[in-house]
């Protein structure tokens, strides 16, 4: 009887030392084996209860990028954490970014060419901060197991789906097509910023649509664009649309810590059509002071 | 047709720069560099508490909100308490600052947020209640924390307590504190090199 009630009370205790998760975590790999000197994606899936989320690399104005701790066997190494393009989450004075419902946050591990037939096991340790009216630190300890077999075994079909769900959100590099058929400019306006694209003679095959009609900007640098809650994204279509689109971004108010020289971030021309930006300045001389 | 359409919204988004630019005068935003707009609070125990009585000080307006886990990083490090009783002990007025609306986290009855404080040993001046979010409007708070420094009436540093934007504990021993850096600058008479980073936290819930 004793012991029952100290149990009950140990849980309470724990209850309460850590709220309950609103977000699901998983690690999971592409391939259901690793090669020697082979290379597996592996992606960490978070699964968010309903009206709840988690935080892309530049979380706005509130909130925090989640962290994903790799713990590897010797000799291997984790690839630089991709991130899909986020979703903007409106508050009563703040625009943040993140993930609601599901995302897969990948990164390529690569094994050393050392390694014997038997398994390894990538682990890694997740903290993120889920928020839905409040908010909530959450981490998770993780590992997936993965045979070492010289040849390649066929991953499971429904790990498959997930990860085709979040790498169609991948942005793409500016040098992959169509985007390498682009070009891109950055420009600095009195009180706005600029983003043009344009893919002179073909049509962008573009949507001008703002607010959400297409395109959106995530900016990487919250001291340049504006995390702008009003329509902050509109499309400025000039003489030569639909070959070239100019998009005007509310100019952060708040003074720059230095001067930045390049305009960076993910431009989503479409669902799950995107490409990481990073675009110099056209006019040093328009380039944002700092005060 | 769209396109027209698309076009005049980006003309009244260039004429609405210049009126926005005009609402940050000192009488209704804080800016940096310029004299900070007024109000008026009560405290948690009753006590009414003007800004400007603090014109010939050094002000710190700290947001708060006991519930956010960026706010609990700071208070169960102790970190914010040591930096309260720190400044206070200089002369300097802490004023904390809650602008959570009823019914959303952080708003809580006064003895309530007095109890709260005596369990954290809190050493602010004041605790400020703001549940309609004039003063958090005003001075454009947008996370808790989100720190302000004032030195005789001018904003001298807005934004980020640190340059860690964790809730883990662990963190705080290695932070770089801005607010410390820039309430030392302005007791020594010097120029704030820091005036500004964006603030992280909890977003107010206003």
């Amino acid at each position: 009887m004793n012991i029952l009630i100290g149990a009950l009370l140990l849980s309470l205790a724990s209850a309460q030392d850590n709220p309950p998760s609103h977000v699901k975590a998983e690690l999971i790999a592409e391939q259901a084996s690793i090669q020697p000197g082979g290379k597996v994606t592996v992606a960490l899936h978070l699964t968010m209860q309903d009206g709840w989320h988690t935080y892309w690399r530049n979380p706005g104005d509130t909130g925090m990028a989640t962290i994903v701790k790799w713990k590897l066997p010797p000799g291997f190494k984790a690839g630089e954490l991709q991130w899909p393009y986020p979703t903007r989450f409106v508050g009563k004075r703040t625009v943040s970014y993140g993930y609601e419902k599901e995302t897969s946050l990948f990164s390529d591990i690569e094994a050393p060419a050392s390694i014997k037939e038997g398994s390894v096991t990538i682990a890694a340790k997740a903290e993120w901060l889920e928020c839905k009216d409040i908010c909530v630190p959450g981490e998770a300890e993780l590992s997936v197991e993965l045979p070492v077999r010289s040849a390649r075994l066929p991953g499971n079909q429904i790990l498959s789906d997930v990860f085709s769900r979040a790498l169609s959100k991948l942005p793409k590099k500016m040098t992959q097509a169509p985007f390498s058929k682009w070009r891109f400019s950055a420009g600095a306006m009195p009180g706005y910023i600029t983003l043009t694209f344009e893919s002179k003679p073909d049509p962008l095959g573009v949507h001008p649509g703002g607010q959400y009609g297409y395109p959106v900007f995530f900016p990487d640098d919250n001291y340049l664009v504006a995390n702008d809650r009003l329509a902050g994204f509109h499309g400025y279509m000039g003489p030569e649309w639909p070959a070239s689109l100019e998009m005007r971004m509310q100019m952060s108010k708040t003074p720059s810590t230095g001067q930045v020289p390049i305009l960076a971030g993910v431009l989503v021309v479409a669902p799950d059509q995107a490409v990481e930006i990073s675009v110099p300045f056209r006019d040093s001389k328009t380039r944002r002071k700092p005060l | 047709m769209k396109g027209s359409l698309v076009i005049a919204a980006a003309l009244v988004i260039a004429a609405a720069a210049p009126s926005r630019a005009a609402k940050n005068t000192k009488t209704d935003t804080a800016t940096l560099g310029q004299s900070v707009p007024d109000f008026t609070l009560t405290d948690s125990t009753g006590k009414k508490h003007t800004l400007s009585e603090s014109k010939d000080k050094v002000v710190v307006l700290e947001w708060l909100n006991y519930g956010c886990p960026f706010v609990k990083k700071q208070y169960n490090s102790k970190n914010m308490q040591k930096l309260q009783k720190e400044y206070g002990d200089k002369g300097v007025v802490w004023y904390s600052i809650i602008s959570s609306k009823k019914g959303k986290q952080g708003n809580y009855p006064p003895d309530e947020i007095n109890k709260m404080n005596q369990e954290r040993d809190g050493h602010a001046a004041a605790i400020l209640l703001d549940y309609d979010g004039v003063a958090g409007r005003m001075f454009d708070a947008k996370t808790t924390p989100d720190m302000f420094v004032i030195d005789h009436g001018v904003l001298k540093y807005s934004g980020a307590i640190d340059d860690k934007p964790s809730t883990d504990l662990e963190d705080v021993p290695t932070a770089h504190n801005f607010v410390r850096d820039a309430l030392d600058s302005v007791l020594a008479g010097k120029p704030v090199k820091t005036a500004y980073i964006k603030s992280y936290g909890c977003g107010v819930k206003y």
